[in-house]
């Protein structure tokens, strides 16, 4: 047997899934925790979404301005000082900004390897988007109070105390950029981080295949064990010995009329958590008679909505309201074929980097790659002997 | 469930074309770089036991070997890459044969053994087919490298060869469970033990006899097999040890194994085309027949210690080899003298000859093989059974003269033998060859064909033997058939019989009856009350016409009224009217029936023992019926004659 029967059947297949991994693959998987901390670091790495760090700045001002937290009002600043200084802080900001971007010009132009993808992983490494759109914002707020000074809409004083701040972080924010970009531009530090890039893209295709594979199993063992086999439900077959229970709810007409077409023009939907105690529970109270066929189903997998996932023989009656609380255990969401085509950018950069590199003559490029890709087999190596 | 899609999947064709960049820039140390990686992956499979992924890694050695030697054959200079990637293919798989797989650390158990043997199995295929490319890309030097180090992984140890004498001492006496046992681990010991040295020895085999081929065809010029010819010297042992077996293993294995010399080419074919390969049958077939004939050499075969699918594989390989004789003599003087050291064309002639006798005698030696292997089989019962039930059921289908017997109920069944009775058929007749037909052997059985035919002809010969019995001297000459017929009807019926039965040959009945709309003759009579007659004719004046296809009724008409005329008597044995019966020939008979018939049996100079199994391969055959017919009232029938 391959895990205990009945050691994992609770009410959210997902989480016995994932359960499961971290008994099973406790290498491969790293925690919840880790994994969401990442994706939050990366979520304002982005073109688009960097520009979220213009209502952050936009609330820190407006921190000073209003609710004024003591920690930001350790020092006291008169209304003319706050005057000069603001002028005096708009145009220092936009100096350093200036020389930051012809300095990252000049290096950007000096690289090596002049590719999108390059210049892309380098743009991440260093946080290009939210520091650009973290100083930008900056200087237009300080352009924006000197313009205001004489209005009564704000306090000058808190203005420039906050500014004070943000312009201190801007300067560290640029620091790290500059201590960042040098390292970018050495080749072990790139081919570190494409190795970083590339094991987060393996992983997350490991996360859903794996999920997918182990859902699959534990479903088969949850389903099969109240006494349905699993079998070839087709939407198709035209055998009418038995209903179809399809996830999302069907027309009226879908039985017997849809067309190929119609199915294959059906967006695809992603399962995310199926409750399969509950469906368990709800079969086996009404005692089926007959061979009933099921088909598996995995965290994850992309499915037909309309694709029958139970068959069941018509000498049973099943409620309507009953199959709807079948149905009601299918959590699912619709699916995004854009994220897909993102997904491998890092893993198939490192294939073409690599013949590339050879071409050049650069071993110890190549070397660094292998290494990556020996990390990759090896994951994949733990994870096929756990299937 | 789908297979698990591994995100790593995709790194294989980077991997291949990575080492080809290598190779086209001659970076050695790239190079040597990648070859690790390979290493290290084809180590991780073994441990994963991924059998799958290990050959497909492992076919990386044939790829960069086989672009090396493409872009720098025939260059002088740029050498170094390619020697570095000839030695890194050949090399390395010896080394993870010889050194590498055995890393495990308790190999001498059964188990693991196993397991190393069936990852160096797909090694070794991989490096036959490096020595094919380095065949077809004429790169003779590496080639010898390439021989040299498959030599360097046989091991041929002191350890296997006590226990091959063990198993063959074992084999060789009676044994009690606890030995049979021990025979049993022994030999499992054996077959692990020797399973790699086995597949070299038939590497060596193939290539050798691949080379003889392609100089057959001239895709090798005489230089050139002069100089693989040379190479192989040191290595002939491993062509003339285990050397039928071997020869079987690779014949049969071009049926239905997964070698891979069975898809060796000596053309690119272009691709999405159909098309087969030189069949491995032929050309390992033909290179043995070159290498045998090479050095004038003898095929060492036993027949003694030879079990049935050897004699009949020995036979297939004989024959082949005789058939390619025959060619080799008319046209092979120019091609093959040098070869051979036959300078004139005598000695060429002789050489063949020589071979040609060997072989001639080999295959009586081996016919006798296998008869006297067919000869000490007992009979297979049930074959017997189907046998007689098929010649039965030939005798009954289109038996007319038994349907009319059978239909007017004038038939005795006699428990003994009637009085006057006659034998129809044979009986104790030798049938010479015949045994084979019906023993249970998967190598020589054979069946038997054309039986109800056998069934068929003792029904005509019944029916000849009815009919001359009832043709006499008081027949009625007829001018209009159709009008004495008439008249044969009136005079029966005056004396008080009732007319029943015409019989005419079928092409007086057709030129009476069948063409002539008679009112009162019908065809279709017999339409509803579904007489069982194969011959029926039809009825004339209601009374049934028997139209014999066979011609013993000549020219004579019988009309009669069948229950009042004859009257058939037959023995019958358990119900059926026809005995069968097959039977072994003892040796003591045989002896006899040599000895009676001797010039028959002892022709063409063979032996007496020899004659012995001959006989003892034929059966004793039995299909017969005694029966006698009587002809109740002569005045009940009238014959005809239109003479």
């Amino acid at each position: 047997m391959w895990v205990k029967k009945h050691e994992f059947m609770s009410r959210s297949l997902r989480k016995d899934v994932s359960e499961l991994c971290k008994q099973k693959l406790p290498k491969v998987f790293e925690s919840n925790f880790q994994r969401k901390l990442i994706n939050l670091a990366s979520l304002f790495n982005h073109k688009h979404r960097g520009l979220f760090v213009i209502p952050v700045v936009l609330v820190f001002y407006l921190l000073g301005q209003f609710i004024k937290p003591s920690f930001l009002q350790i020092l006291h600043i008169d209304a003319s000082t706050a005057f000069l200084l603001i002028d005096q802080r708009a145009s220092n900001m936009a100096t350093i900004f200036s020389v930051t971007l012809v300095v990252i010009g000049w290096l950007i132009t000096n690289l090596s390897i002049k590719e999108s993808l390059s210049y892309q992983l380098m743009f991440k490494r260093i946080y290009l988007y939210p520091i650009f759109y973290f100083i930008a914002t900056l200087i237009a707020s300080l352009v924006c109070i000197s313009l205001f000074r004489n209005t009564t809409i704000f306090s000058a004083p808190d203005a420039i105390v906050s500014a004070s701040y943000l312009i201190v972080g801007a300067i560290c924010a640029i620091t790290f950029l500059f201590r960042r970009l040098i390292q970018v531009i050495d080749d072990n530090y790139f081919f570190d981080s494409l190795e970083k890039e590339v094991l987060r893209e393996v992983y997350a295709l490991n996360y859903n295949a794996v999920y997918v594979a182990y859902g699959k199993k534990l479903y088969d063992e949850h389903i099969s064990s109240i006494g349905i086999s699993a079998g070839s439900t087709s939407f198709f077959s035209k055998e009418n010995n038995h209903f179809r229970i399809s996830i999302v709810p069907a027309d009226s007409k879908t039985n017997d009329e849809t067309s190929i077409d119609d199915i294959l023009n059906e967006e695809p939907i992603i399962v995310k958590d199926v409750n399969t105690e509950k469906i368990a529970k709800l079969l086996s109270s009404s005692q089926l008679k007959n061979q009933n066929y099921y088909k598996s189903v995995g965290i994850f997998e992309k499915i037909i909505g309309s694709f029958p996932v139970f068959e069941i023989h018509k000498d049973n009656t099943l409620t309507a309201r009953k199959i709807k609380r079948i149905q009601s255990c299918y959590k699912t969401k619709s699916y995004q074929p854009r994220q897909e085509a993102e997904e491998n950018i890092y893993t198939e950069y490192l294939q073409s980097r690599i013949v590339q590199e050879v071409k050049n003559g650069k071993k110890k490029n190549v070397e660094a790659m292998l290494r990556t890709m020996r990390k990759v087999y090896e994951m994949d190596d733990i994870i096929k002997s756990n299937l | 469930m789908e297979k698990y899609q591994a995100a790593s999947s995709s790194f294989y064709k980077s991997i291949v074309q990575s080492f080809y960049g290598s190779i086209d820039g001659q970076y050695v140390d790239i190079f040597e770089s990648l070859n690790t990686f390979l290493h290290e992956r084809l180590y991780a499979n073994y441990q994963n036991d991924d059998i799958d992924s290990f050959s497909v890694f492992a076919n990386l050695f044939i790829y960069y070997y086989e672009y090396s030697v493409r872009k720098y054959r025939g260059l002088i200079s740029d050498q170094e890459i390619h020697e570095v990637c000839s030695e890194a293919a050949a090399r390395g798989i010896k080394e993870m044969i010889v050194f590498g797989l055995k890393f495990n650390k308790n190999s001498s158990e059964i188990k693991h053994k196993t397991k190393d043997n069936l990852f160096s199995e797909v090694l070794l295929s991989k490096l036959s087919n490096i020595i094919y490319t380095s065949i077809k890309y004429k790169d003779i030097r590496k080639f010898s490298f390439f021989l040299n180090q498959l030599n360097q992984i046989y091991s041929n140890s002191y350890d296997q060869y006590r226990v091959k004498l063990e198993v063959s001492f074992l084999q060789n006496k009676k044994l009690n469970q606890e030995e049979q046992d021990q025979l049993k681990i022994l030999e499992e010991r054996l077959y692990a033990g020797t399973f790699i040295d086995n597949i070299v020895r038939r590497i060596f085999k193939v290539v050798r006899f691949w080379t003889y081929y392609l100089f057959s065809i001239e895709i090798l010029n005489h230089s050139e097999i002069k100089e693989i010819n040379d190479i192989f010297e040191q290595y002939n042992l491993y062509i003339e040890s285990e050397q039928l077996e071997d020869i079987y293993y690779l014949r049969a294995s071009s049926y239905h194994g997964d070698n891979t010399w069975n898809e060796w080419d000596y053309v690119e074919r272009p691709e999405m085309e159909v098309y087969t390969p030189p069949s491995a049958l032929h050309w390992v077939t033909f290179g043995s027949l070159i290498y045998f004939l090479k050095d004038d050499g003898a095929i060492s075969y036993n027949i003694e210690d030879k079990n049935p699918e050897h004699i009949k594989s020995f036979e297939y390989f004989i024959s082949s080899m005789a058939e390619m004789l025959l060619d080799l003599e008319k046209n092979g003087y120019e091609k093959w003298h040098s070869i051979f050291n036959t300078p004139s064309k005598e000695d060429f002639d002789k050489r063949i000859l020589s071979f040609k006798q060997q072989v001639d005698y080999l295959r009586k030696v081996n016919v006798t093989g296998k008869e006297k292997s067919i000869a000490d089989q007992p009979l297979h019962q049930p074959i017997i059974t189907a046998f007689s039930d098929t010649l039965i059921a030939g005798w009954s289908n289109k038996n007319s003269i038994r349907e009319l017997f059978t239909y007017f109920r004038n038939t005795n069944n006699l428990e003994k033998k009637p009085e006057g009775a006659i034998q129809i058929g044979e009986k104790n007749l030798i049938k010479e060859d015949w045994k084979k037909h019906f023993i249970q052997d998967q190598n020589f059985a054979t069946s038997i064909g054309n039986v109800n035919l056998l069934g068929h002809q003792l029904a005509k010969v019944e029916e000849k033997v009815f009919i001359n019995q009832i043709l006499d001297d008081k027949k009625l000459r007829v001018l209009n058939l159709l009008i004495d017929i008439d008249k044969s009807i009136h005079g029966l019926t005056n004396l008080g019989f009732t007319p029943s039965v015409i019989l005419i040959t079928h092409s007086k009945w057709t030129t009476t009856f069948a063409n002539l709309r008679h009112p009162d003759f019908e065809l279709n009579w017999n339409k509803d009350k579904e007489f069982p007659f194969s011959e029926y004719g039809g009825v004339y004046k209601k009374i049934l016409i028997i139209a014999l296809k066979n011609g013993f009724l000549k020219n004579n008409v019988i009309v009669a009224d069948f229950f009042e005329s004859f009257e058939l008597d037959q023995y019958v044995q358990s119900g059926n009217p026809v005995m069968i019966n097959i039977s072994l020939i003892t040796t003591e008979e045989a002896g006899s029936i040599v000895d009676t018939n001797s010039s028959y049996w002892l022709h063409n100079n063979i032996s007496r023992d020899e004659a012995i199994i001959k006989v003892r391969n034929a059966v004793k055959f039995d299909f017969y019926s005694l029966l006698k017919f009587n002809v109740k009232q002569r005045e009940a029938y009238d014959i005809l004659t239109t003479q």
